[in-house]
């Protein structure tokens, strides 16, 4: 495995693996604004909420908790924050100036006089420039302990539980060993194989916080009417040859490799320590992709069968498939089915794509624009 | 297409003491199946019947009521014998987790894990 990958080390001591200037809107009011003014910009991300007030409970401590890791990402060099709540722009922008290092603006319609132009020509201005000072910024040196990566499966078939998942455990159960943090979720993934989780918990109450996740979202379900444990496996995951939900599960958390889980995170929180983590969210990319970015993940393993376009828009998304022949994927693993190599010569292939993507290589995510960040949702809305 | 008993269709063990491997091609009935991860690779096999790609084929007989293993662990029970080369699929294999009656009829409280 390549051991180091050149990064940019941030005030708050995380190391990116990307120089981006962040435009974020923090109204859903703004969002088609900040995404005009910036879309056309060199240097420069785009991304919101298409949310702003109508949120309770649960939704509003998710959605403040995204905004803010999606703000001080590590991936970025500097935020602009476009708002219709000034108010409330303000005081998320004192909150992050709490770690001081990371220029933080903030534009406001209400500063520009409800002018939605005005706006943004004041967005544009002010990304332009601060991707002139982020220019500034070097790469430099750093072990793969740097690093905070998540993984994902989606778009499945045969091939993800004997090849392709195997070998992203494989890779997992390396970074780990260098120290580096490793992200999972899709909760209502674990459902069936909860116990296999549950004994690489490295404390009881982490073991119980195993089980606890996936039956909170099973009692959300069956409030809403659905059972997830009938028709589980479903019609295409029996015609692809899973017979029982235990061995669905289990095809996917083979992707977590074998080492110690430190604990079970909220949804989009950020990891106290290095180590694997697991978190709560939901299993649907988009929003599961954005828990990991909020949370800090700097790049994303996501394993496919047939293809998959899922990607966060801050932390490169690599797919990995053992598909021969499969669109959009980084890094191709079928020569462990067809040709009989080894897991542990795939997981090499994959863990020099990762530290070359980590050093600036761009990933095929980013070469055909398809990042995205989405909000989790969970539950009503006013 | 008749088998001419020269083809071999392929099947990877997720775990090397698994008891069924995993076919990487569809396989017609009577073909030859070639366990592609065994030591030497010369563990093979004939098929029973057809199977399809990605589908389990038992490696040695099983008997009904056998915790069978995949990837070294248990994803259910045979529910009838199973002899070797057959079809390992729902029809033949049943969830130890799955429920029984539909979840809001079941009287089990969440965080048991059942």
């Amino acid at each position: 495995m390549t051991a180091t990958f050149r990064g940019f080390r941030r005030a708050d001591g995380r190391v990116g693996v990307r120089n981006h200037v962040l435009v974020l809107s923090l109204t859903g009011l703004t969002g088609p604004i900040a995404a005009r003014a910036a879309r056309d910009l060199d240097g420069v991300v785009v991304a919101g909420t298409p949310y702003g007030s109508s949120h309770m409970g649960l939704d509003r401590i998710v959605h403040e908790r995204v905004l803010r890791g999606l703000a001080c990402h590590p991936n970025c060099a500097a935020t602009v924050l476009v708002s219709g709540n000034p108010k409330h722009a303000r005081s998320f922008a004192e909150d992050l100036a709490r770690v001081p290092g990371r220029p933080v603006h903030v534009l406001t319609l209400n500063d520009h006089g409800e002018d939605s132009t005005a706006l943004a020509r004041a967005i544009e201005t002010t990304a332009r420039g601060l991707v002139d000072t982020a220019a500034r910024n070097a790469r430099n040196p750093f072990g793969a302990g740097a690093l905070t990566v998540a993984i994902k499966d989606g778009r499945s078939d045969y091939s993800i539980g004997i090849a392709g998942n195997p070998v992203l455990g494989a890779v997992v159960d390396r970074l780990i060993d260098a120290g580096a943090t490793v992200l999972f979720g899709e909760t209502t993934e674990w459902i069936g194989a909860e116990h296999l989780l549950a004994v690489r918990a490295a404390t009881p109450r982490v073991a119980e916080a195993l089980y606890a996740a996936p039956a909170k979202r099973e009692a959300w379900a069956v409030a809403n009417g659905l059972d997830l444990l009938d028709n589980n496996p479903g019609p295409t995951n029996i015609a692809g040859g899973l017979s029982t939900i235990e061995e669905k599960a289990l095809g996917g958390v083979i992707k977590t490799g074998t080492r110690p889980i430190q604990g079970v995170l909220e949804t989009a929180a950020t990891p106290p320590g290095p180590g694997l983590w697991a978190m709560d969210t939901p299993s649907y990319a988009p929003e599961c992709l954005t828990s990991f970015a909020a949370a800090g993940a700097a790049l994303i393993l996501f394993t496919t069968g047939a293809g998959n376009p899922a990607a966060s828009l801050l932390a490169p998304t690599l797919k990995i498939s053992a598909r021969q022949g499969a669109p959009g994927i980084d890094v191709d693993v079928s020569a462990c089915l067809e040709a009989g190599a080894e897991i542990g010569v795939m997981a090499d292939r994959v863990t020099d794509r990762l530290m070359a993507v980590a050093s600036g290589a761009p990933a095929l995510c980013e070469t055909l624009g398809l990042g995205q960040e989405a909000m989790p949702r969970h539950g009503p809305t006013l | 297409m008749a088998d001419d008993g020269r083809t071999e269709t392929l099947a990877r063990r997720a775990h090397p003491r698994d008891p069924v491997a995993i076919l990487l091609r569809d396989v017609p009935a009577g073909g030859r199946v070639r366990v592609q991860d065994a030591p030497d690779g010369a563990e093979t096999l004939q098929a029973r019947e057809a199977i399809p790609r990605g589908h389990k084929i038992a490696l040695r007989d099983l008997p009904a009521g056998t915790a069978l293993r995949k990837h070294g662990e248990i994803i259910g029970e045979t529910t009838r014998a199973i002899p070797a080369g057959a079809h390992v699929h729902v029809h033949n294999l049943a969830s130890r987790r799955a429920r029984a009656e539909p979840a809001h009829l079941s009287t089990s409280t969440p965080g048991d894990p059942s």
